[in-house]
Protein backbone atom coordinates (compact mmCIF):
# COMPACT_ATOMS: atom_id res chain seq x y z
CA UNK A 1 0.00 0.00 0.00
CA UNK A 2 1.50 3.46 -0.55
CA UNK A 3 2.36 6.14 1.90
CA UNK A 4 -0.99 8.34 0.50
CA UNK A 5 -3.42 4.85 0.61
CA UNK A 6 -2.33 3.80 4.37
CA UNK A 7 -2.67 8.12 5.11
CA UNK A 8 -6.05 7.42 3.82
CA UNK A 9 -7.20 4.63 5.31
CA UNK A 10 -5.61 5.40 8.69
CA UNK A 11 -8.25 9.06 8.56
CA UNK A 12 -11.06 6.71 7.61
CA UNK A 13 -10.41 4.51 10.99
CA UNK A 14 -10.20 7.63 12.71
CA UNK A 15 -13.64 9.47 11.13
CA UNK A 16 -15.10 5.63 12.42
CA UNK A 17 -13.76 5.81 15.00
CA UNK A 18 -14.66 9.52 16.30
CA UNK A 19 -18.13 8.48 14.73
CA UNK A 20 -18.50 5.64 17.28
CA UNK A 21 -17.73 7.22 20.10
CA UNK A 22 -19.98 10.16 19.35
CA UNK A 23 -22.81 7.33 18.96
CA UNK A 24 -22.24 5.11 22.06
CA UNK A 25 -22.98 7.68 24.72
CA UNK A 26 -26.37 8.57 22.93
CA UNK A 27 -27.16 4.84 22.55
CA UNK A 28 -26.64 4.21 25.89
CA UNK A 29 -28.33 6.97 26.82
CA UNK A 30 -31.50 6.17 24.98
CA UNK A 31 -31.03 2.44 26.37
CA UNK A 32 -31.37 3.84 29.99
CA UNK A 33 -34.36 5.79 28.81
CA UNK A 34 -35.85 2.60 27.32
CA UNK A 35 -35.03 0.35 30.42
CA UNK A 36 -36.29 3.05 32.90
CA UNK A 37 -39.63 3.74 31.02
CA UNK A 38 -40.25 -0.36 31.51
CA UNK A 39 -39.81 -0.53 34.60
CA UNK A 40 -42.18 2.26 35.19
CA UNK A 41 -44.54 0.65 33.02
CA UNK A 42 -44.07 -2.47 35.13
CA UNK A 43 -44.76 -0.87 38.45
CA UNK A 44 -47.96 0.82 36.87
CA UNK A 45 -49.15 -2.56 35.92
CA UNK A 46 -48.26 -4.10 39.08
CA UNK A 47 -50.38 -1.08 41.00
CA UNK A 48 -53.33 -1.39 38.69
CA UNK A 49 -53.16 -4.78 39.38
CA UNK A 50 -53.14 -4.60 43.12
CA UNK A 51 -55.57 -1.84 43.24
CA UNK A 52 -59.34 -2.32 44.21
CA UNK A 53 -62.16 -0.70 45.55
CA UNK A 54 -65.65 -1.65 46.65
CA UNK A 55 -68.57 0.49 48.60
CA UNK A 56 -69.45 -1.21 51.54
CA UNK A 57 -72.02 1.31 52.53
CA UNK A 58 -74.49 3.75 51.09
CA UNK A 59 -76.80 5.89 53.18
CA UNK A 60 -78.29 9.16 52.65
CA UNK A 61 -79.78 11.37 55.70
CA UNK A 62 -83.01 12.98 53.16
CA UNK A 63 -82.95 15.55 56.45
CA UNK A 64 -79.89 16.76 56.20
CA UNK A 65 -78.95 15.59 52.86
CA UNK A 66 -75.55 14.57 53.72
CA UNK A 67 -74.87 11.25 51.98
CA UNK A 68 -72.06 9.15 54.25
CA UNK A 69 -70.32 6.40 52.07
CA UNK A 70 -67.54 3.47 53.38
CA UNK A 71 -65.47 2.59 50.66
CA UNK A 72 -63.34 -0.16 51.38
CA UNK A 73 -59.47 -0.65 50.16
CA UNK A 74 -60.10 -4.33 49.36
CA UNK A 75 -56.56 -4.27 47.21
CA UNK A 76 -52.82 -4.48 48.19
CA UNK A 77 -51.98 -0.93 47.79
CA UNK A 78 -51.97 1.78 49.83
CA UNK A 79 -54.80 5.08 47.88
CA UNK A 80 -53.67 9.08 47.97
CA UNK A 81 -57.01 9.57 49.04
CA UNK A 82 -57.34 13.22 47.38
CA UNK A 83 -57.39 11.16 43.83
CA UNK A 84 -61.11 9.32 44.75
CA UNK A 85 -63.55 11.36 43.05
CA UNK A 86 -67.67 11.07 43.55
CA UNK A 87 -69.93 10.90 40.95
CA UNK A 88 -73.67 11.77 42.11
CA UNK A 89 -75.58 11.24 38.96
CA UNK A 90 -73.05 11.56 36.63
CA UNK A 91 -71.34 14.73 37.95
CA UNK A 92 -68.81 14.85 40.16
CA UNK A 93 -69.68 16.25 43.61
CA UNK A 94 -67.14 17.80 46.52
CA UNK A 95 -66.50 15.68 48.85
CA UNK A 96 -64.44 15.38 52.55
CA UNK A 97 -62.56 12.73 54.04
CA UNK A 98 -60.75 12.25 57.35
CA UNK A 99 -57.49 10.79 56.40
CA UNK A 100 -54.77 11.08 53.63
CA UNK A 101 -53.75 7.78 52.71
CA UNK A 102 -56.38 4.60 52.81
CA UNK A 103 -54.36 1.16 53.88
CA UNK A 104 -55.01 -1.90 52.31
CA UNK A 105 -58.25 -3.39 54.36
CA UNK A 106 -58.97 -0.24 55.52
CA UNK A 107 -62.31 1.27 55.02
CA UNK A 108 -62.88 5.00 54.09
CA UNK A 109 -65.60 7.17 55.59
CA UNK A 110 -66.38 10.04 52.81
CA UNK A 111 -68.58 12.73 53.25
CA UNK A 112 -71.08 14.10 50.54
CA UNK A 113 -73.01 17.65 51.20
CA UNK A 114 -76.20 18.87 49.88
CA UNK A 115 -77.14 15.52 47.55
CA UNK A 116 -80.77 15.39 46.67
CA UNK A 117 -82.20 12.77 44.92
CA UNK A 118 -79.38 10.49 44.01
CA UNK A 119 -80.17 8.01 41.51
CA UNK A 120 -76.83 6.56 40.68
CA UNK A 121 -73.70 7.15 42.84
CA UNK A 122 -70.05 6.29 41.50
CA UNK A 123 -67.03 6.40 43.45
CA UNK A 124 -63.48 6.19 40.99
CA UNK A 125 -60.30 5.73 43.10
CA UNK A 126 -56.61 5.58 42.07
CA UNK A 127 -55.72 4.38 38.64
CA UNK A 128 -59.67 5.00 37.31
CA UNK A 129 -60.60 1.84 39.61
CA UNK A 130 -64.56 2.44 40.09
CA UNK A 131 -67.32 1.10 42.34
CA UNK A 132 -70.86 2.23 42.26
CA UNK A 133 -73.67 1.58 44.66
CA UNK A 134 -77.74 2.18 45.02
CA UNK A 135 -78.90 4.54 47.28
CA UNK B 1 11.48 11.78 -11.45
CA UNK B 2 10.26 15.17 -10.45
CA UNK B 3 6.84 14.08 -12.71
CA UNK B 4 6.31 10.88 -10.42
CA UNK B 5 6.47 12.85 -7.27
CA UNK B 6 4.33 16.05 -8.27
CA UNK B 7 1.46 13.03 -9.15
CA UNK B 8 2.47 11.12 -6.09
CA UNK B 9 1.39 13.87 -4.04
CA UNK B 10 -1.60 14.59 -6.01
CA UNK B 11 -2.46 11.38 -4.86
CA UNK B 12 -2.09 11.29 -1.51
CA UNK B 13 -3.78 14.89 -1.07
CA UNK B 14 -7.07 13.74 -3.20
CA UNK B 15 -6.60 10.40 -1.05
CA UNK B 16 -6.57 12.44 2.07
CA UNK B 17 -9.67 14.75 0.97
CA UNK B 18 -11.69 11.57 -0.33
CA UNK B 19 -10.96 9.68 3.24
CA UNK B 20 -11.94 12.67 4.93
CA UNK B 21 -14.89 12.73 3.32
CA UNK B 22 -15.73 9.67 3.76
CA UNK B 23 -14.75 9.97 7.81
CA UNK B 24 -16.68 12.99 8.26
CA UNK B 25 -20.04 11.39 6.52
CA UNK B 26 -19.52 8.76 9.33
CA UNK B 27 -20.03 11.01 12.02
CA UNK B 28 -22.47 12.98 10.33
CA UNK B 29 -24.33 9.93 10.35
CA UNK B 30 -23.48 8.46 13.83
CA UNK B 31 -24.50 12.11 15.70
CA UNK B 32 -27.48 12.49 13.44
CA UNK B 33 -28.28 8.73 14.57
CA UNK B 34 -27.54 9.02 18.88
CA UNK B 35 -29.61 11.98 17.99
CA UNK B 36 -32.99 10.30 16.68
CA UNK B 37 -32.00 7.36 19.42
CA UNK B 38 -32.58 9.91 22.49
CA UNK B 39 -35.34 11.20 20.40
CA UNK B 40 -36.92 8.02 20.51
CA UNK B 41 -35.84 6.66 23.58
CA UNK B 42 -37.93 9.86 25.43
CA UNK B 43 -40.83 9.52 22.95
CA UNK B 44 -41.59 5.93 23.60
CA UNK B 45 -40.68 7.12 27.71
CA UNK B 46 -43.05 9.63 27.82
CA UNK B 47 -45.70 7.50 25.73
CA UNK B 48 -45.24 5.32 29.04
CA UNK B 49 -45.36 8.10 31.56
CA UNK B 50 -48.51 9.32 29.31
CA UNK B 51 -52.26 7.90 30.31
CA UNK B 52 -55.48 9.64 31.12
CA UNK B 53 -58.66 7.63 31.41
CA UNK B 54 -62.51 8.70 31.31
CA UNK B 55 -63.77 8.19 34.32
CA UNK B 56 -67.53 9.44 33.80
CA UNK B 57 -70.39 7.05 35.09
CA UNK B 58 -71.09 5.65 31.79
CA UNK B 59 -74.75 5.22 32.12
CA UNK B 60 -75.09 9.04 33.19
CA UNK B 61 -72.61 11.16 31.17
CA UNK B 62 -74.26 14.90 32.26
CA UNK B 63 -75.82 16.59 29.00
CA UNK B 64 -77.62 19.89 28.87
CA UNK B 65 -80.65 18.95 26.83
CA UNK B 66 -81.00 22.85 25.62
CA UNK B 67 -77.83 23.41 24.82
CA UNK B 68 -76.51 20.20 23.46
CA UNK B 69 -73.49 20.07 26.15
CA UNK B 70 -71.08 17.59 26.99
CA UNK B 71 -69.32 16.97 30.29
CA UNK B 72 -66.87 14.83 30.26
CA UNK B 73 -63.79 13.57 33.21
CA UNK B 74 -60.89 12.95 32.24
CA UNK B 75 -58.27 11.58 34.90
CA UNK B 76 -54.60 11.73 34.27
CA UNK B 77 -53.71 8.50 35.45
CA UNK B 78 -49.76 8.03 34.49
CA UNK B 79 -46.71 9.22 35.92
CA UNK B 80 -46.47 12.50 33.81
CA UNK B 81 -47.79 15.42 33.48
CA UNK B 82 -50.88 15.86 30.46
CA UNK B 83 -51.30 18.66 28.00
CA UNK B 84 -54.99 20.37 28.55
CA UNK B 85 -54.51 22.27 25.59
CA UNK B 86 -53.91 19.46 23.55
CA UNK B 87 -57.36 17.43 24.35
CA UNK B 88 -59.75 16.35 21.91
CA UNK B 89 -62.92 14.72 22.37
CA UNK B 90 -65.80 13.21 20.69
CA UNK B 91 -69.41 12.18 21.49
CA UNK B 92 -71.59 10.41 18.54
CA UNK B 93 -68.92 11.02 15.65
CA UNK B 94 -69.17 15.09 16.61
CA UNK B 95 -65.10 15.68 17.45
CA UNK B 96 -64.08 19.10 18.99
CA UNK B 97 -60.98 20.62 20.30
CA UNK B 98 -59.29 23.42 20.89
CA UNK B 99 -61.51 26.59 21.12
CA UNK B 100 -64.69 24.33 20.99
CA UNK B 101 -64.39 22.60 24.01
CA UNK B 102 -63.83 24.54 27.92
CA UNK B 103 -61.68 22.88 29.98
CA UNK B 104 -61.37 22.91 34.00
CA UNK B 105 -58.91 21.10 36.42
CA UNK B 106 -61.17 20.41 39.24
CA UNK B 107 -59.72 21.57 42.44
CA UNK B 108 -57.78 24.40 40.42
CA UNK B 109 -54.58 25.04 39.10
CA UNK B 110 -52.40 25.00 35.73
CA UNK B 111 -50.60 21.71 35.72
CA UNK B 112 -52.60 18.81 34.71
CA UNK B 113 -50.16 16.34 37.50
CA UNK B 114 -50.86 12.31 38.07
CA UNK B 115 -54.46 11.54 40.08
CA UNK B 116 -55.50 14.97 38.53
CA UNK B 117 -59.00 15.11 37.08
CA UNK B 118 -60.29 17.53 34.16
CA UNK B 119 -63.97 18.61 33.04
CA UNK B 120 -64.38 18.81 29.77
CA UNK B 121 -67.45 20.77 27.90
CA UNK B 122 -68.56 20.26 24.20
CA UNK B 123 -71.53 20.39 22.10
CA UNK B 124 -72.72 17.25 20.77
CA UNK B 125 -76.51 18.39 19.48
CA UNK B 126 -79.46 15.83 19.73
CA UNK B 127 -78.09 12.88 21.98
CA UNK B 128 -80.98 11.85 23.47
CA UNK B 129 -80.93 9.42 26.89
CA UNK B 130 -81.50 5.51 26.87
CA UNK B 131 -79.95 5.27 23.26
CA UNK B 132 -75.96 3.78 23.56
CA UNK B 133 -73.31 6.44 22.16
CA UNK B 134 -69.17 6.40 22.15
CA UNK B 135 -67.03 9.00 23.35
CA UNK B 136 -63.35 9.39 23.01
CA UNK B 137 -60.85 11.64 24.61
CA UNK B 138 -57.29 12.05 24.00
CA UNK B 139 -54.42 14.29 24.81
CA UNK B 140 -50.64 14.60 24.82
CA UNK B 141 -48.54 13.96 27.44
CA UNK B 142 -45.83 17.50 28.97
CA UNK B 143 -41.80 16.81 29.55
CA UNK B 144 -40.57 18.30 32.68
CA UNK B 145 -39.19 20.87 30.53
CA UNK B 146 -43.20 21.73 29.50
CA UNK B 147 -41.77 19.74 26.26
CA UNK B 148 -45.08 18.36 24.11
CA UNK B 149 -44.16 14.48 23.87
CA UNK B 150 -46.21 10.93 23.89
CA UNK B 151 -49.84 10.46 23.66
CA UNK B 152 -52.49 8.59 25.27
CA UNK B 153 -57.09 8.32 24.43
CA UNK B 154 -59.25 6.19 26.19
CA UNK B 155 -62.63 5.13 24.80
CA UNK B 156 -66.00 5.09 26.39
CA UNK B 157 -69.60 3.89 25.64
CA UNK B 158 -72.19 5.79 27.24
CA UNK B 159 -75.69 6.91 27.90
CA UNK B 160 -76.42 10.50 28.24
CA UNK B 161 -78.65 12.01 31.55
CA UNK B 162 -80.55 15.07 30.39
CA UNK B 163 -81.12 18.08 32.00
Amino acid sequence: MSTGGAVAFGVILLGFVIGISVALPSIQSAGDDLKGAREELSKELLEIRNTDLSISSCDLNATTSVMNLTLSNSGTTVWDVGKVNVLVNGTIVPSSVPSTYCYPNQELLIRVDNVTSPSSVMVVGPWGVGSACEV
Amino acid sequence: MAGTAVSEMIFFIAALLIAATVASVFITIADDLSSDLEDEAERMRQEVRSHLVMINDPGNVPYENSTGNVTFYLMNVGIGDLSMDDIVVSANGTTSGGSSIAVRLIGGGAIWSPGGVVEVNFTSSGLVEEVDYHGFASTAGVTSGGKISGHSQDIIIFRIRGR
